[in-house]
């Protein structure tokens, strides 16, 4: 090469090299912000679950507490009267049975709001009494299967039971599925949960592109938190299946 | 040709005159770059005149850079860039100002162009500007005190940062050719400043939305914002 060869040539890797530094720099940038951004948005949706919880499990425990006794007092107080009339006493019988009535019903937003089994005998004990309870008041058959022990903190497993109300919630309301599984399997340092419906399936993609519904985005925040991951595959007319891998 | 120069060189007045309109309703923060569109304006006049008598510009232009450099330090120190390493800001402008004065008095003259400080300055701000860009992508509005809801294009700190890496960038790689003496050949000096005038005249542009979408004051602080309660 002659002299203004060289000279170019220098020139030109000097220049290379410093644009390689700033755009090496730009890359380096970008992806310490996206880490930042993911932390806060994580920490942001953790914010907002536990608070939710939070406010969920105290209105459950007012219910559970407080009115609920007040209810059964003022039924056995009505019991009291010493009625006679024929008419008065088919009244009391009705003010009794709508007590009951309401009493049966807090429990039921007591136990959804917040149930008592989960925090006492964890999430596989919960999960039984949940499909018990649902399988009682549905005309949907719900199978659940699961292994004796699931090691989740108790944070985790508050959130799997969320988790899971919300696909349920989610297949009996738009599903028309007449059987519904859901499975648990304790794996080594995770735990995966599979849930099917036979119902009439659904675009993933697109319910999630279309943000109607607050479902599917709770889902994905709550298994975003756990550290998890899920994966649905639903076909029109095919029933959907939903995956998850949980972190222990 | 000269008449292209003069107009790109003399856009930078659209900024200067919207900064001088806004300049007591803007956020203090934003101020350093009204500073800096002056202190452009000043140079271009001076130059103007120096070239009109046929004397050098190099002295005007080698005070220009530094105080250009060091003004929008601030101005980036003020976007909260050096919020956790204060120290490095303090290092750089005092590592920028000694490597000035060594080029222009001890290793150089100050009435010669001072590629080295230009290439050094240059690389710093770039480098700055992409750090306030990632800033303002994850902090947004709170930091920047910028209106929710506009456009990024209406976002003056991001005008600032895109201004400054387009120009500056462009600025890297002149230098760097200067600096190997490649000025020598006319024709590819023409070339390279026949591309730096169009670049002159977007960034200038670009300033003067900045300027003119620079955030008003805060009318108030609330009380558990503020750092010295």
């Amino acid at each position: 090469m002659g002299t203004t060869e060289t000279t170019i040539y220098h020139a030109v890797i000097f220049a290379s090299l410093v644009i390689g530094i700033l755009l090496t720099y730009f890359f380096i940038v970008v992806i310490h912000s996206q880490k930042v951004n993911v932390g806060l948005r994580k920490k942001n949706v953790l914010e907002e679950i536990a608070g939710l919880e939070k406010e969920r499990a105290r209105i459950g425990a007012d219910f559970h507490d407080e009115l609920s006794p007040l209810l059964s007092t003022v039924k056995t107080r009505i019991n009291f009267f010493q009625l006679t009339n024929a008419e008065d006493l088919a009244e009391r019988q009705q003010a009794n049975d709508h007590i009951e009535e309401v009493i049966k019903r807090m429990r039921q937003i007591s136990f959804n709001l917040m149930p008592n089994t989960l925090l006492r005998d964890g999430l596989i004990k919960a999960l039984e009494e949940y499909v018990e309870f649902l399988n009682r008041v549905h005309r949907i058959r719900f199978t659940f299967t699961a292994t004796e022990e699931c090691m989740l903190e108790e944070s985790k497993a508050v959130n799997v039971y969320r988790i899971m109300q919300e696909v349920i919630h989610n297949a009996i309301k738009h599903s028309k599925a007449s059987e519904i599984s859901i499975e648990i399997r304790d794996k080594k340092n995770a735990i995966d949960i599979r849930v099917c419906d036979n119902g009439c399936g659904f675009n993933y993609k697109k319910k999630l592109a279309e943000k109607t519904g607050i479902g599917l985005g709770s889902i994905n925040n709550r298994v975003m938190i756990t550290g998890g991951k899920m994966f649905v595959d639903s076909r029109p007319q095919k029933g959907t299946t939903y995956i998850f891998k949980i972190p222990t | 040709m000269f008449l292209k120069v003069i107009f790109s060189a003399f856009s930078i007045f659209i900024a200067g005159i919207i900064g001088l309109i806004r300049f007591r309703k803007i956020n203090k923060m934003y101020w350093p770059m009204i500073f800096v569109v002056w202190l452009a304006c000043i140079n271009e006049i001076i130059s103007f005149c120096l070239f009109k008598n046929n004397l050098s510009t190099a002295i005007n232009n080698n005070i220009y850079v530094l105080m250009e450099a060091m003004v929008l330090l601030f101005l980036f120190r003020n976007f909260g860039i050096f919020n956790r390493r204060k120290w490095l800001f303090w290092t750089v402008c005092g590592g920028l100002a000694a490597l000035w004065l060594w080029e222009n008095f001890i290793g150089g003259k100050i009435w010669c162009i001072s590629s080295w400080f230009r290439i050094v300055s240059s690389f710093i701000i770039v480098l700055t500007s992409i750090d306030a860009i990632s800033k303002l992508m994850v902090f947004g509005s709170q930091e920047f005190l910028i209106i929710r809801g506009r456009s990024l294009f209406a976002n003056a700190a991001f005008l600032i940062c895109i201004g400054t890496i387009i120009f500056f960038t462009f600025k890297l790689l002149v230098e760097i050719f200067w600096f190997y003496g490649l000025n020598g050949s006319e024709i590819f000096r023409v070339k390279l400043y026949d591309i730096l005038t169009y670049i002159n005249l977007l960034v200038n542009l670009i300033y003067a939305l900045a300027v003119l979408w620079a955030p008003p004051k805060q009318r108030y602080t609330m009380l558990s914002f503020s750092p010295h309660w």
